[in-house]
């Protein structure tokens, strides 16, 4: 049972992020730059999308229609987690922008009033903490040489505003519910500092903007989306109404 | 020194990013080729640093390697409709196979590594570059949905097979450690292959006719992965690295296929196949195999294109290979 329309909406923008990051992943399957990370990549699409399929079961009991089946302005997803990132330097950006922010969200429902949820952020917070080690040693690594702060540098300073979006979601009587332990104005805050500290070590000075650059959350799509909905439902579509 | 010792360079210990260690120190030794036939042909097990014949070295290199190619093209070839994989549960298993692939390539890799003949990089290289080889069934094109189930369905059952043929009774230590575990996995996808292609079977028209279609297109590639029937005095069967003749393995994957795929109301694209009324076998029409050479010279129909999309990922990807072999770890 869904509390209230702030809570679907809450939880639908969460499942949404992580559709298309996870479908977004899983496009550099076989061809990442070693073996090793191709291997990595794929383990977190997989995490991903099954964080969004966890999110979705607490909405509906069809997944799929709600996943795939809606109209293009009924998604919430941010920007930031349509865009495609067909270059790996942005991919890894995104991932390590993406995976801060969710540590962040995920930690403020381990302890929500709507126990489900809960108990999905519990489980879905452990799996965080790899991929976030994950993203940041290998962008460490890479921003400690000419080569890397050359080539991620200006990826960095384009793409992390767009991360604010990520909590842009209306928080109202979610924290006196007791649904969001943390309000979506710190959690932003909380997610800016650490994003300019990481930074801030490798002197890359990033300019977060003065307010979110994007409006996903309002139904109003990125260019990639739809590149990337077409190809998510590209089976689908032959008829929807069989089993695949 | 044994008659199969080589010189070992200390220095040869490469810790690169794309390669591995290389043993430097021996532990067995043969006086001639008889004896190590003989240690074999009584089940021996061939570990990286014995002093190994170099031909058999060079035997177990080419087949680890192939395979490994193999899996990594396998991996290609089914990347491209793992975007378009229908729902999540199917998304999820796609994926999650894709990845088996790519870890099997991963592993092998590492096994041909330690062989001391090639490093992973070069192995890589060599791949992009044209200069060996992968499985026939990897050049082909994936069209469509139900062309991955049936690179699941039919393409992993024969590979399948023929690693259990390998892995039955298989000479070389790390290689027939590998395969068990690569064994288990293949299992999973080819029944994963099975229950899809049983729910095109029993789907709707549109999705039987995509499956028969599918099926037109990747049966025979399927049944040529076992290969010209085996060579007499197939080295690779002499030495215990292959266990059972190709022409063994493609009969008895013929016989279980035919009826399963009948069985699902598709028919096999093969104007000979017939049941010989004396043994009650499938017998299927003899296999013309010059189109087999020119693929597996990489003149298959899709070689190109995947060697080419690979070759660019590899190349636009060499700065990250660089730029970590050079870093120094940053405390996080």
């Amino acid at each position: 049972m869904v509390p209230s329309e702030e809570a679907r909406k809450l939880v639908l923008s969460f499942a949404d992020d992580e559709l298309c990051v996870g479908q977004n992943h899983s496009w550099w399957i076989a061809i990442g730059p070693f073996l090793e990370e191709d291997l990595a990549f794929t383990s977190i699409a997989q995490d991903e999308l099954g964080h969004a399929r966890a999110l979705y079961s607490l909405l509906t009991d069809d997944i799929d229609h709600l996943a795939y089946g809606r109209n293009h302005s009924e998604y919430r997803s941010a920007h930031i987690a349509e865009f495609l990132c067909h270059d790996w330097s942005s991919a890894l950006v995104r991932h390590v922008l993406h995976d801060m922010a969710e540590q962040i969200r995920w930690s403020a429902l381990t302890n929500s009033s709507w126990t489900a949820l809960g108990e999905t952020a519990q489980r879905a917070l452990a799996e965080e903490n790899f991929h976030i080690q994950h993203g940041l040693s290998l962008l460490r690594r890479l921003l400690s040489s000419d080569e890397g702060q050359k080539r991620l540098e200006p990826i960095v300073l384009s793409l992390a505003p767009y991360g604010r979006e990520y909590f842009a979601d209306c928080d109202e009587g979610l924290i006196d519910d007791g649904l969001l332990t943390i309000s979506m104005a710190d959690q932003e805050r909380m997610w800016v500092d650490q994003v300019l500290e990481t930074f801030d070590d490798f002197n890359i000075s990033v300019d977060m903007g003065e307010e979110t650059q994007s409006s996903g959350r309002s139904g109003i799509r990125s260019d990639d989306f739809a590149t990337l909905h077409d190809e998510m439902t590209a089976v689908i579509q032959i008829d929807p109404n069989a089993q695949w | 020194m044994g008659a199969f010792d080589r010189p070992i360079n200390g220095s040869d210990t490469n810790r690169k990013l794309t390669n591995v260690r290389v043993y430097t120190f021996l532990m067995r030794t043969w006086n001639s080729m008889e004896e190590f036939e003989e240690f074999l042909d009584a089940g021996g097990v061939v570990e990286p640093n014995d002093a190994m014949p170099e031909s058999y070295r060079n035997a177990v290199f080419r087949f680890i390697e192939l395979h490994a190619n193999s899996e990594y093209m396998g991996g290609l070839t089914e990347r491209d409709w793992i975007p378009k994989a229908p729902g999540m549960h199917r998304k999820l298993t796609a994926l999650a196979k894709t990845q088996d692939e790519i870890g099997h390539a991963h592993l092998l890799y590492m096994v041909a590594a330690d062989l001391a003949i090639k490093t992973r990089e070069e192995m890589m290289v060599d791949l992009l570059e044209g200069r060996t080889h992968f499985h026939n069934v990897f050049h082909y094109r994936v069209h469509s949905w139900t062309d991955q189930i049936a690179v699941a369905y039919l393409v992993d059952a024969a590979a399948l097979a023929s690693q259990q043929a390998v892995f039955k009774n298989c000479s070389y230590g790390p290689y027939k450690r590998i395969l068990r575990r690569v064994i288990a996995e293949e299992g999973f996808h080819m029944r994963n292959g099975e229950e899809m292609m049983l729910l095109m079977a029993h789907g709707t028209e549109t999705q039987h006719d995509m499956m028969q279609e599918s099926i037109n297109r990747w049966w025979l590639p399927a049944v040529q992965l076992f290969g010209p029937d085996s060579r007499p005095g197939d080295e690779l069967l002499k030495w215990h690295i292959k266990s059972e003749r190709n022409e063994v393995l493609r009969d008895r994957y013929v016989q279980k296929f035919v009826p399963q795929l009948l069985g699902g109301g598709f028919t096999i694209p093969d104007p000979g196949l017939r049941k010989d009324p004396v043994d009650g076998r499938w017998k299927i029409s003899e296999i013309d195999w010059e189109p087999l050479k020119k693929t597996m010279r990489n003149g298959g129909p899709d070689s190109a294109r995947r060697i080419a999309d690979a070759r660019t990922a590899w190349q636009n990807a060499h700065w990250v290979r660089e730029a970590l072999d050079s870093s120094v770890e940053v405390p996080a």
